[in-house]
């Protein structure tokens, strides 16, 4: 089983042919051009049916979303909470 | 307001400086610039430019983020004599290279964060030219580059004596033919505009509006210069995909002009929902790019009880063309409205002639508003501008077809050409295929539009192979990610043995835009027409 950081690592770099060996943990998302508006809310729906868990609108904010570190912290809080 | 005739378009800084001094002009990623400090920072960076060897009437871009410093850079070139061109941040290498190439750039104002795609930008050249000076915001002086803040030291910059006739911004916009057009307009175009927007939209110095929109698109450049020009307050975001922060910035900004395209507000009102409550602040709602969706408007004005909704229609060669009052928008619902104030237009068949009213034409439009032309495009800018009434008159052929009512309302019926608008953004279809078809393996490619929900339109690639070639949707995929911005990457990608074509070699866009709605899915759809 892949950890968290790999299975998004991956689909970072799969679906927005980001390159891995420059995706660091801090790297935004946005600014560096990764992904744009609407590349948000695929990452949305990817933590959605991936991970099994919900993102709720106030939830869909750069501070859980918008890095490789973020959105593990994110996905491994609410799985926490879930579980 | 004012104490003497605006003529050119950083005028209104000096004024709105005189008039409102400390009040907030910019907020932006939690910097607040008063109008005191966008004019001094704007005339330091002028003078710097001017001593980095910018002159009157040379082009200077500016490849950031929505930003303060983006802000800044836009009135700093104005005040030293250049002619601004703004540059999405989304765009590749090698388009970056082009439009440098194509405008003849001189300095070139970036961030640090986009300083990689620059690099790579001016590796690709090929062309004579001398490479622009760069100035890098949010880095200090590297190799080869300038910092953006050590500019701002410098003193007041020479008055470089504009005439309102010069040469004020190029706005780059997709053409039909796969290279994006320069659209030349004067400070006199901008001046005018910005007196006429503001005038219907019945905008004030209290003001505060919300842009989300890039300030290379000149719906979003349009936020800033009517915000300066009435000595209101802009809240610049860098983009819609965080409803959740739009919806706080609304709240704490006090935000009561919200400008937006129709997959902005779906996004808004789809992600949100109904929980999230209303934005009781905004009086003013504005839309363009692509109509706005009959079953979207309800929810709209529930989510924006206070506001008037304008709908509107335009391009970028004449910034905007008509808006539909918004009292009238319930008798309406399906008009866009009438010429903004101080312009007109008309509507003609093909051979020029007048159509009677409720008869399909291809609309033209007259006023102070219309372009000087595309930037080193003489033969394009024929194709749209024509004689007007008069030698100096010329008239703008829009190329699109509406009709319009006895009252003199209008209504989009449909395009001459097959741009395509997604995301409230103009693609040229030839600007992917070229793209495709520099893709070892792929022998034809065509694009289509096909109606999206979210996006007004998606993008469908139709591909046949080079008799043997493998190349995988993958691999296409990421070719084009690579060379072209997020928007223009094709959301399905359908692999053809052939694809249709005329007598003439033409392929038939559209016999494959009857062709999908046939198949459920992208995958089937593939797999039944590559097996039968």
């Amino acid at each position: 089983m892949n950890s968290v950081e790999q299975q998004i690592r991956c689909f970072i770099c799969e679906n927005f042919f980001a390159d891995d060996a420059t995706l660091t943990g801090e790297v935004s998302l946005t600014r560096s051009g990764i992904i744009d508006s609407t590349g948000v809310m695929e990452i949305i729906l990817f933590l959605e049916t991936k991970f099994g868990i919900s993102v709720p609108d106030q939830d869909a904010v750069p501070e859980n979303l918008d890095s490789l570190n973020n959105l593990v912290r994110y996905v491994t809080a609410a799985q926490r909470k879930a579980s | 307001m004012t104490s003497h005739p605006h003529r050119l378009i950083q005028d209104s800084l000096f004024e709105s400086a005189r008039v409102f001094g400390v009040k907030e002009a910019v907020v932006s990623d939690g910097q607040r610039l008063t109008y005191a400090d966008l004019l001094e920072k704007s005339l330091s960076l002028a003078a710097s430019l001017q001593n980095l060897g910018l002159r009157p009437g040379d082009r200077a871009a500016v490849f950031m983020d929505n930003s303060v410093d983006a802000v800044v850079s836009i009135y700093g070139i104005w005040n030293a004599g250049g002619v601004v061109m703004v540059i999405n941040p989304q765009t590749k290498p090698d388009k970056l290279s082009y439009m440098l190439a194509d405008s003849g750039a001189r300095v070139l104002l970036t961030s640090v964060n986009l300083l990689r795609i620059v690099q790579r930008g001016l590796v690709v050249r090929t062309d004579e030219l001398e490479a622009p000076t760069i100035i890098v915001s949010g880095a200090g002086e590297t190799h080869g580059t300038h910092s953006f803040a050590n500019l701002l030291t410098a003193k007041e910059p020479r008055d470089p004596r504009t005439l309102a006739t010069d040469l004020a911004a190029l706005i780059y916009t997709s053409g039909s033919t796969g290279q994006p057009k320069g659209v030349m307009v004067t400070h006199q175009n901008v001046v005018f505009t910005l007196g006429s927007l503001t005038e219907y939209l019945r905008l004030s110095n209290d003001d505060r509006i919300l842009n989300l929109l890039p300030l290379a698109f000149d719906y979003g450049l349009y936020q800033l210069l009517m915000t300066v020009y009435l000595g209101a307050t802009l809240v610049l975001e860098q983009g819609f995909g965080y409803p959740a922060v739009i919806e706080q910035r609304i709240r704490e900004e006090a935000i009561t002009v919200f400008p937006g395209v129709p997959t902005v507000f779906s996004t808004l009102l789809g992600r949100t929902g109904s929980e999230s409550g209303k934005f009781s602040s905004v009086r003013c709602v504005t839309n363009t790019a692509a109509a706005l969706s009959p079953e979207l408007l309800p929810a709209l004005r529930l989510k924006f009880p206070q506001a008037l909704i304008y709908k509107m229609y335009g391009l970028t060669e004449c910034k905007r063309v008509c808006y539909l009052e918004p009292e009238e928008a319930l008798n309406r619902p399906e008009s866009v409205g009438k010429a903004i104030p101080g312009t007109e237009v008309f509507l003609l068949d093909p051979s020029g002639n007048p159509v009677g009213s409720d008869e399909p034409g291809i609309l033209h439009v007259r006023g102070p508003h219309i372009m000087v032309g595309y930037w080193n495009k003489p033969e394009q800018t024929a194709q749209m501008l024509r004689p007007g009434r008069h030698p100096a008159d010329r008239v703008l052929c829009t190329h699109d077809i509406f009709r319009m009512d006895k009252e003199g309302y209008l209504y989009f019926v449909g395009r001459t050409d097959d741009i395509i608008k997604t995301r409230g953004e103009k693609v040229s279809p030839v600007e992917i295929e070229n793209v495709l078809h520099g893709i070892p393996g792929v022998r034809d490619a065509a694009v289509v539009g096909v109606p999206d929900l979210l996006l007004g339109e998606a993008i469908r690639a139709f591909i046949s192979r080079v008799p043997g070639a493998h190349v995988t949707e993958r691999e296409i995929r990421r070719a084009c990610q690579e060379r072209l911005e997020g928007f223009m990457v094709p959301k399905e990608i359908i692999f053809l043995e052939e694809l249709p074509k005329t007598d003439t070699g033409k392929v038939r866009k559209k016999d494959l835009l009857e062709l999908a709605p046939i198949f459920p899915s992208t995958q089937s759809l593939a797999t039944s027409l590559v097996h039968s």
